[in-house]
């Protein structure tokens, strides 16, 4: 992490190891290379997706973090233009923590850098460890800059420390989005003329739920009609869908339960991650993609600001439904709800009237933006859910056993054999109760917890009950000759904590496998050791030896360790 | 000398170890490297699926199911026919 | 962490107006305060995508909700194209803010001087030398000298004042009836009031009425005070909510003022430290003639404050039997 020198050769290296890990996770790799794959892949978004099926996925992914991993990720040239469109550091800005807003605005009109010591005294005593944390996060995305310093740690306190300034193209970027300045055109151009054809905010919702569902569907494996190349290829691409067969992977499964923003972004940043290919320019792209972020739902934008590469995204970004252009050569684009609430999980509204205006965070949004909580868990593991969507019907019965279906409802049951059925997908239980609360109805979510806790207990108790083994990869180690040799070994093993089991009695350790290395240079050393110690005549059976010479048993000390 | 083992180490409840070592005995290959203590087994690393999907089929023959389909049948036959 | 209700309660008192002109030595302070407070206004709407803002006008009789604007102004306003530069949220708010603030503040001129308060510099001047003569007047009787002083047949004790009681209930009213419509959300609410213009004590018993609604709510009222009048009461409201009161005098530092001192919710504030007036001015104003008073007599049973001993509590109706003071107590 931290800012690499900004040689093209760098944008084909941190594309390879999200390729890698997306490879890793459609194959059942092993699961040490498979965590190998998922330490590369950790600062891509791949990473935040999870990664092997037999690996925990992290359920955690927000918009927040799969965008500030992707940008802090970014070298330092990329990142320098990206903060001249005030959208973007808009968008940044408010995704700072709320201690580390206030230390942006304040710095923003500061006319020298301020040391950290200063900024400590403005923080009570509680708030110093807040301080910290909210600067390494700014260091982290470079927005604030120490010049020639590292990066603020908590021991570096005297009066005379460098200061603390912001990056100054995202001061200047800031600045213009607070003033309506600049000449940047970062926010978008309304347009002018109304549209001949009109265009309403029911048919851009329409037009946005028909086209993400129906990539989504493609996922599931129910295509409905001819799918564009380009979507395809950033479905496998993402690893998502196997590439030789186009089935689902469990990633993909991973994914279709997440919150409708995430999924939208880890799209988006898989494009970004394909748009050198393209030969796009990055920065471009990204800024685009903020912009659509700062626009107005229901509002057209002309097409003219654009550079020709945004303009090339509009015609990227419709089969994801997206944005609406009615036709390529259209001078105007609509933003769908999905672009409006890139960076924000409510509508921006106005401001007309006050109720709506407050916006609601909650789970269970749809594309169109209402509460849209669906379904509804009885104590008695049935399950109703008031959808007529073939995708959501779909989804539901990756983990529900459907019964019956009517006209507006689908009837099912929560069963064993279905829970089983979605975890040897790669579900956890954590994203099946997850999803089911976040989609529940609005009568369920009155309760607390939403759901039946007989239900989300036994789902977790299910998934328990296909983990009553522990596997670890290991090396056993035993026939040591006298105790004090195993004793030192279990003394030098237990300091690192690699011993898992060990038996004094049997002077039997075992020993985790990534500490094989270290161990068996220990004890190869304490066997040279000894045998200088004890020169000649000493019984070969009574030494520790691990030299090479000998000639080794068909379990005995391969050579290399995966 | 010392012998060092590589496989893999499996960590249980000593219910589950014994039905391990019933696995292992009825297996063509056996797969236990040493058998530790009531709640470890060291075996080796090519066997672990094997073992977990041999251990799901035998766990499956102890799980009790409330067939829901057979209890509709019965209830709609009983509403089918009240007289009886 | 949830989104913030603001409001901002400006103080839209021609004659407070003018006096700040004076002492800024700058004609066109109105302006620039309201540069200021747009800058405020933003970097608000700027911190959450939910943050929301209202705006209200107090003038001297009544007070005006400026933002959010009535639906046919709204659409009257989105119809115009924004300027490519500028962020939807803020240009909205900006546009509608500035316009409405200055149609009020305009309106408030011409009535002021069809009363017949004259030229404001004129009345502004009295005021302020009036003010330097005898700092222990009260602002009614600084209003009525003024009036007096420039033959106003008409005098209005409040001509001198804001209606702060008015403002500051509207804004709670708004803000309780947001949060009252959405029980599944948490909304954080606050108000920024500017104020150009002393306490009314007329305004006493509604105006505490305000500040005791406002703790209870959890709604803090932050003040900042430009001018160099006696505002005991915005003292206490910020002081019973936990909020801050800041004193600016130099109008060119207070975008500084406003972005680092009112911009932070209330869980930032945890870990900053802000600065506030630590003297309260603690005093009330008297029940019976809306003086402001240090010391003062308190029926028992509604704890109503008077100037004087009374025989019977005008607010409960409790008799007392007074002929056991003092004479010297008796005024």
């Amino acid at each position: 992490m931290g800012p690499t020198a900004a040689a093209p050769g760098t944008k084909k290296a941190w594309s390879r190891p999200a390729r890698k890990a997306a490879a890793a996770a459609a194959s059942a790799n092993t699961p040490s290379a498979a965590a190998a794959a998922a330490a590369n892949a950790a600062t891509s978004w791949n990473g935040a997706l999870g990664s092997a099926p037999d690996v925990k996925p992290s359920a955690g992914a927000t918009v927040k973090g799969l965008i500030e991993d992707y940008i802090a990720n970014l070298p330092l040239a990329y990142r320098d233009r990206i903060y001249q469109q005030p959208a973007t550091c808009l968008a940044l800005f408010r995704f700072a923590t709320p201690l580390g807003k206030q230390i942006i605005m304040r710095i923003l009109y500061a006319a020298h850098p301020i040391p950290l010591a200063d900024m400590k005294l403005w923080c009570t005593t509680d708030g110093e460890k807040e301080l910290i944390r909210a600067l390494e996060h700014l260091y982290r995305l470079h927005i604030i800059a120490i010049p020639d310093a590292p990066p603020p740690r908590p021991a570096a306190s005297d009066g005379s420390g460098p200061g603390v300034a912001l990056s100054p193209h995202f001061r200047q970027s800031l600045h213009n989005a607070l003033t309506g300045s600049g000449d940047h055109a970062s926010f978008g151009q309304e347009s002018t003329a109304p549209d001949k054809h009109l265009v309403t905010q029911a048919m851009l919702d329409q037009y946005a739920t028909e086209r993400w569902e129906a990539v989504l569907h493609y996922l599931v494996g129910s295509p409905s009609g001819k799918r564009k190349r380009a979507v395809t290829k950033l479905l496998e691409h993402s690893g998502l869908m196997a590439r030789a067969n186009l089935t689902i992977t469990s990633k993909g499964f991973q994914f279709l339960l997440q919150d409708v923003n995430v999924q939208v972004w880890a799209f988006l940043l898989q494009y970004l991650q394909m748009s050198d290919e393209l030969k796009m320019d990055l920065v471009e792209v990204l800024g685009f993609l903020f912009q659509l972020g700062s626009l107005r739902f229901g509002a057209s934008y002309s097409v003219d600001t654009l550079t020709e590469t945004q303009k090339h995204m509009l015609e990227d970004l419709k089969p994801l439904g997206i944005v609406y252009q009615r036709k390529k050569k259209s001078s105007r684009f609509y933003p769908t709800r999905l672009a409006t609430t890139l960076t924000s999980k409510t509508l921006l509204s106005s401001g007309a009237d006050g109720d709506s205006a407050t916006g609601h965070a909650a789970g269970g949004q749809s594309l169109t933006g209402e509460e849209t909580g669906f379904i509804i868990v009885e104590t008695n593991y049935r399950v109703y859910a008031y959808t007529s969507s073939a995708l959501e019907i779909a989804v539901l019965s990756l983990f529900v056993n459907l019964k019956a279906r009517f006209m507006n409802m689908v009837v099912g049951m929560i069963t064993r054999d279905s829970v089983r059925e979605a975890l040897s997908k790669g579900i956890s239980a954590t994203q099946i109760i997850d999803y089911l609360t976040s989609q529940a109805h609005p009568e369920l979510k009155k309760n607390n917890p939403v759901l039946p806790a007989t239900v989300s207990d036994q789902i977790r108790l299910w998934e328990m009950e296909k983990e009553r083994i522990t596997p670890s990869h290991a090396w056993l180690y035993r026939d040591f000759a006298r105790q004090d040799d195993y004793e030192a070994t279990v003394a030098y093993a237990e300091a690192y904590n690699f011993v898992l089991w060990k038996n004094p009695t049997n002077r039997i350790i075992v020993v985790d496998a990534r500490g094989q290395d270290q161990v068996r240079a220990y004890l190869k050393r304490a066997a040279t050791a000894h045998t200088r110690a004890v020169p000649a005549g000493a019984p070969a059976g009574s030494q520790p030896s691990q030299s090479a010479s000998q000639p080794p048993p068909s379990q005995e000390l391969p050579v290399h360790v995966v | 000398m010392v012998q060092a083992v590589r496989g893999v180490l499996l960590q249980m409840d000593a219910a589950i170890k014994q039905i391990i070592l019933e696995i292992n005995d009825q297996s063509p290959q056996p797969f236990i490297l040493e058998d530790l203590d009531d709640e470890h087994v060291f075996v080796q690393e090519e066997s672990v699926d094997l073992v977990r999907a041999k251990l799901d089929e035998i766990l499956e023959k102890n799980t009790y199911k409330v067939d829901e389909d057979v209890t509709m049948a019965k209830v709609q036959q009983t509403v089918a026919s009240p007289a009886a | 962490m949830t989104g913030t209700l603001g409001a901002v309660i400006v103080d839209l008192n021609p004659l407070g107006w003018a006096q700040l002109a004076r002492v800024q030595k700058q004609d066109d302070v109105f302006e620039k305060v309201l540069q200021h407070v747009l800058l405020y206004i933003n970097a608000f709407l700027g911190l959450r995508y939910d943050n929301h803002l209202l705006v209200i006008a107090a003038c001297p009789n009544q007070s005006h909700l400026l933002y959010p604007a009535e639906p046919q102004a709204a659409a009257e306003a989105a119809s115009k194209p924004k300027p490519v530069n500028v962020y939807e949220e803020f240009h909205t708010a900006n546009e509608q803010v500035a316009s409405q603030l200055r149609a009020v503040f305009r309106q408030q001129q011409a009535q002021f001087r069809a009363a017949g308060g004259g030229d404001d510099d004129d009345a502004a001047a009295t005021a302020a030398r009036r003010a330097a003569t005898s700092p222990t007047a009260t602002a009614a009787e600084d209003a009525a000298h003024v009036a007096a002083h420039l033959g106003v047949a008409k005098t209005s004790a409040t001509a001198a004042t804001s209606a702060m009681a008015s403002a500051l209930s509207k804004a709670l009213a708004y803000t309780n009836k947001v949060k009252v419509a959405r029980p599944d959300m948490e909304i954080a609410t606050r108000s920024l009031i500017i104020s150009l213009t002393p306490d009314n004590p007329a305004e006493y018993v509604p105006l505490m009425n305000c500040i005791f609604a406002a703790q209870k709510m959890g709604h803090m009222l932050e003040v900042c005070k430009l001018h160099r009048g006696d505002t005991a009461f915005l003292e206490q409201a910020a002081h019973i909510t936990g909020s801050n009161f800041i004193q600016v005098d130099d109008v060119s530092r207070l975008a500084q003022t406003l972005l680092q001192v009112f911009l932070p919710d209330q869980e930032t504030r945890r870990w900053l430290v802000l600065p506030t007036k630590e003297d309260v001015d603690f005093r009330a104003a008297c029940f019976c003639h809306k003086r402001i008073v240090s010391v003062g007599f308190v029926c028992s049973i509604c704890l109503s404050i008077f100037c004087a001993p009374q025989k019977e509590c005008i607010m409960c109706g409790t008799e007392y039997d007074i002929s056991s003071l003092p004479a010297s107590l008796e005024s």
